[in-house]
């Protein structure tokens, strides 16, 4: 099954974006702001 | 802030940007358009009226009237017109999601949720954003402008500034 997969008729399938997200979207350049008072996870204050 | 967290706020802030990406296409398409129709009707009653008192630049305005022409033939080959109906009804569905959850960002920063919990609300996102994208734009693909990013990005910025810094 695997082997059909790699046979796609589209060398660059593997290439493309998978998701129509990306295709449509182009994707962020910059970081957002970090935002004030941010508390750990719950489970992470457990620890 | 932890690993997830960073990442729920950097796919938030995605969101965000995308919301408002969606929403300068939608205005600048909606400009074309108006600006297109608005050319339309005025070649077709103007130009008339023009020719026949200015008969000496007849040249001119039979051109504005072909012109007029040629743009009302290839008009319904445009794509603004199911652009923005496309733009219209993904920007209302992303506005949802994008409040939906912002909100939830709040359970987040106060450390009541769970590692898991925080990278399965990552997920969602993601899922019903594509869900969105793929409903709309499956067919009118949406051009990529780089320009409109950088002023969504802007403006999202101002907008964390504001509320959360």
């Amino acid at each position: 099954m695997s082997k059909d997969k790699n046979n796609n008729t589209n060398p660059y399938e593997g290439l493309k974006p998978s998701n129509e997200s990306f295709k449509n979207l182009p994707p962020t350049k910059q970081k957002p702001p970090v935002p004030k008072n941010v508390k750990p996870p719950k489970d992470a204050t457990k620890s | 802030m932890s690993e997830e967290q960073e990442r729920y706020w950097q796919e938030l802030y995605d969101l965000k940007v995308h919301v408002s990406y969606l929403e300068i296409h939608l205005l600048n398409s909606e400009s074309i358009d108006k600006k297109i129709n608005i050319f339309l009707s005025i070649a077709s009653s103007g130009s008339i009226a023009s020719w026949a008192i200015w008969k000496e630049y007849e040249f001119i305005w039979a051109s504005v009237i072909v012109l007029s022409q040629f743009i009302n033939a290839i008009k319904p080959f445009l794509p603004y017109g199911a652009r923005i109906k496309s733009l219209s009804k993904a920007l209302r569905e992303m506005e949802i999601l994008s409040l939906e959850y912002e909100e939830k960002w709040f359970y987040i920063a106060n450390g009541e949720k769970t590692e898991e919990e925080i990278h399965k609300l990552r997920f969602e996102i993601k899922n019903k954003k594509q869900k969105i994208i793929s409903k709309y734009f499956s067919k009118n693909i949406l051009p990529t402008n780089k320009k409109y990013l950088e002023e969504a990005e802007t403006l999202v910025q101002e907008h964390i500034s504001n509320y959360y810094n």
